[in-house]
This record gives structure tokens, sequence and C-alpha cells, in this order.
């Protein structure tokens, strides 16, 4: 052929915009400084031969958290790139007056429950949970670790297991009528490979939870089954004269709530410690609220 | 189990090396676990299971149940708990404080501050969990100071692909009985990045 092959070549692939456009801005290193580091600085500058002679080093001081007013990250701005994003504005709660009667009767109850409860000498909370359709309580609990020497049986923890009991009994009644004619021994799989619907936080104005499917409000009062969503605890509402651990708040979550209403905060607790009810990595989020009793006994979010 | 004992947390947090045979020995209690998970997959439970173990011996035993139960908070962990504190049983409270956790998989954040309140020692397991972990992929409950219980030393990675395949495999499975049960057909069970070594059951 009439090509001479001369050599190889050294192929350089030709640089992307971004690349680009990073060399052309100098290059800065940053660390935070201390007496160990400066002299690890200098090190590091002396390996880096005759281009880094000239280097020059200097402290700065510079914000190590995110602004949280305009006037900080104005500031801020200056020294370093920080992402300003305005604390969201949560919406003033509003409650009609069924729906606050019913949130302060259930938060004087579990009051009442946990000073009974701690004059037998148990230390826990009481909690309630209850259906904001039907605006009642479903079920009620004391701590029970003193009762039943075991340290997790709080009062939440009790609460749930009596949910689930309540739809366990529901779900035997059922087979006994006509729509499980062809329940078999696989109904314990049943359950839910397919998520179910996200418990939405709840309007507070009122409007019906699109978690709770109950087609007749006639009859449910009588039945404390018919208040709940089928779910779990999906959409209930839960009263606590504590905030609740750690544990109680992430049961909480696994059973789907809707809202919590707690009265004392607690430094450990699973909301005050973590915010278990809003964190984006988790699953379900619910609404928190810390109730301080007031001769009027309004709710502060 | 005296290697077991032999367990220190150096200052840094960093467990001293341990030697072949306590990993066995970790890695055997490990199939014990795997075994319950196995059995909450055949009951179409999300597939996790434990055992709990004290001076060389399986003392507890759980797997999830929260369907079958319709509690959700019924996790392997707390339904072993539940049964070694029943009344009738030799195993107390205190007892605790001897005793390490194999699990399949890392425990969530309920769980995590359960095993700080019933004051577990330590805290075996296969695979991280990345939704709801308790002791490092979510928040770590395990080591964080100032909450409920003390705090205890976890590890993760023990038998880690055997309990990652069995999870696939339980979400991969398409549930009939759902109530609008979602078509599984495109699913394949991905194996070929997990290195099952141990699977002799």
């Amino acid at each position: 052929m009439g090509i001479e092959c001369r050599g190889e070549y050294i192929l350089n692939r030709v640089l992307v915009e971004e690349e680009k456009q990073r060399l052309q801005t100098q290059d800065v290193y940053i660390c935070k400084i201390s007496a160990q580091q400066t002299s690890r600085i200098l090190q590091f500058i002396a390996l880096q031969g005759t281009e880094w002679e000239s280097a020059e080093i200097s402290v700065q001081k510079v914000p190590s958290f995110p602004p949280y007013t305009k006037e900080q990250f104005d500031e801020w701005k200056q020294l370093w790139p920080v992402a300003y994003r305005p604390l969201v504005q949560l919406k003033p709660v509003q409650l009609d007056d069924d729906e606050r009667a019913y949130i302060n009767e259930n938060l004087s109850v579990v009051s009442q429950l946990q000073a009974k409860s701690d004059s037998e000498g148990n230390r826990g909370s009481a909690v309630i949970v209850g259906s904001p359709k039907a605006r009642e309580a479903i079920v009620q609990s004391t701590d029970m670790t003193h009762t039943l020497v075991h340290p997790l049986k709080h009062a939440v923890m009790c609460c749930i297991s009596k949910i689930a009991d309540i739809e366990l009994d529901k779900k035997k009644q059922g087979c006994f009528g006509d729509q499980c004619t062809n329940d078999n021994t696989n109904d314990q799989s049943e359950v839910q490979l397919v998520p179910a619907k996200r418990a939405h936080t709840p309007d507070i104005a009122g409007t019906p939870l699109v978690t709770e499917q109950i087609s007749s409000a006639n009859d449910i009062e009588d039945n404390a089954m018919e208040f709940t969503s089928g779910y779990l605890c999906g959409g209930l509402d839960v009263f606590s004269s504590k905030e609740p651990c750690v544990m109680c708040c992430m049961a909480l979550v696994h059973s789907r709530i809707g809202r919590l209403f707690f009265i004392d905060p607690s430094e450990s607790g699973g909301i005050s410690y973590y915010s278990i009810n809003s964190r984006k990595a988790l699953n379900h989020n619910f609404t928190a609220f810390q109730c301080t009793l007031t001769s009027t006994q309004n709710l502060t979010p | 189990m005296s290697d077991i004992k032999d367990i220190s947390i150096n200052d840094s947090g960093t467990i001293k090396q341990i030697d072949q045979q306590t990993r066995e020995r970790r890695l055997e209690y490990m199939q014990e676990a795997l075994k319950m998970a196995d059995e909450a997959y055949e009951a179409s439970e999300v597939p996790v299971g434990c055992v709990f173990v004290q001076n060389d011996r399986i003392v507890g035993q759980g797997r999830n149940e929260t369907n079958i139960t319709k509690n959700g908070s019924r996790h392997a962990e707390l339904v072993a708990i539940d049964r070694m504190l029943a009344s009738g049983s030799n195993f107390h409270l205190d007892d605790f404080k001897t005793t390490d956790l194999y699990v399949t998989v890392e425990p969530c954040i309920m769980c995590a501050s359960a095993l700080r309140q019933v004051g577990i020692r330590s805290v075996f397991y296969g695979c991280a969990n990345d939704r709801f972990g308790g002791c490092e992929s979510v928040l770590h409950v395990s080591s964080d100071q100032g909450l409920d219980g003390l705090p205890y030393y976890s590890e993760g990675g023990y038998c880690r692909d055997e309990a990652v395949l069995m999870l696939r495999r339980f979400y991969v499975r398409e549930n009939t009985t759902a109530p609008l049960p979602r078509k599984k057909a495109n699913r394949v069970l991905k194996t070929e990045d997990l290195d099952i070594r141990r699977s002799n059951k």
C-alpha cells in the first residue's frame, strides 16, 4: 500500500466544554486549619515542586453551615459558595369546632390516664389512637413496662398492637360473610407487596381521608372496627401525654399514622432528637403537634 | 464464646482484629438467622430473621411477622425479644448485657432503639437497610449520645449476599392475593453481583 506506517500516535481526547471551564478556574485547595494540619499543608506544597513555589496560603474564616436568613446568605456568599433555601412556611392550622373538641377531649383523657398511671407507680406515657374521620377514640393504653416487666411495652406499642388485633378480628369476621368465600390458606399472604396508598397528610380542615374507606357513616358508632383504615394504622391520629421515644416514633412511621399530638416534649424523643415524623429518607411522614394546655386549650403546631 | 468476649473496641471505635475461629462462629450464627429469614419467606413475610446468642448458645430467635399479625412493628428482633422475656422463660432482662444479636438485615430505626432499651451487648448483621436502617444507613441510633438505653457495638457484612438474595427473591415475587396485584413479569432475579459461597443449606 502507498501509505507508510510511521509509528504510534498518542491520542488525546478533546476536552468537553465542562472540562475546559474547569481548567480556566484557578485551582483552589481548601482544608480546615489546625496546628497539625498547617505543617501538613507546608509539606504538601513542598512536594508539589517549583510551580507551587509562589503559592499563597491564607487563612479565611468561612461559614460551616448553610445560611438560615437572606441577610446571612448575602453576606456569606461573598466568601464561599453557599445555597440558601428559605424555610418552608407551614400553613396555620385551621380547626373547626368539632375537630378542636375531639382533639382537646383526647388530650385531656391522656393527661388523666397518665396522672392515674403515675399514681400507680408507672413512669411512661398514656396514649389514645383515634379516627380523624369519626372523631372518636379507638383504643387507649398506658405504659405497660412496669406491669408486664418488659422495657418495650410502651403505650404507643401497646396501642399499635390493639389496632392490629382489631384488624385481625375484622378479617376473621369478614371471612364468615359472603365476600370471603374463596378464602384459602394463602390468605396470610394477602398483604402488602403493593404499597398502600400513601397516607397523605390529612387536611386539617377535615376533608375525608383517602386512606379511609367507610361506606356508610350510620352504623359506625357502635363498631370501633369500622374506624380503622384496613392497612395498619393508616391515617389515624395518635394522642400521647409524652413525646414518644425513637422506637415508638418509628413504629408510628411503620404503622402509617396521619397525625401525632403530644403534650410533654422530650429531648431524647423521636421527634425532638431526629424529626422522625418528617425525614425525607423514610417512606412515610406524618404531622406532629406539640400541644400546650392553656386556659382555652389552644393548639400550637 | 470466649472468643467473642475478647472483642474490644478501641478509642477510635474500630474493632480489634478478630481471629478466624470467631469469624467462622459468627457466620454459623448468621446461618441460623438466615434459616429464620427463610421461614419468613415461606410464610410470605419480608424475609428477615435473627438469633440472640449468649454464652455460645442461641437463647432467642425470631422472624418478621408483620403481615400475619397486621402489625407493622412485629419485626424479627421484637418478636424474638418478646419471646425471650415472656413469663416462664429463663432469660431475664439483665441477660441482654451479655447477649449478641445476629440479624440478616441491619435493624431498622425502631428495632435499633429497642435494642438500646433492652441493653444488648452487640449486633452483627448481614446487609445494610437503606430505607430504614438505624445502625448506619439512615440514622445512627445504635451509637448516638443522649438517647434512651445504652449505645452498642454494631457491625454488618456477615453473609451479606445471602441476606440480599433472600430479599430480592421476595420482592421479585408477584403477590396475586394483594388488593391490587402489581405485575412483575419484567422483573428478573439478579444474582450475578452476589457471591453466594455458603449457600449449602
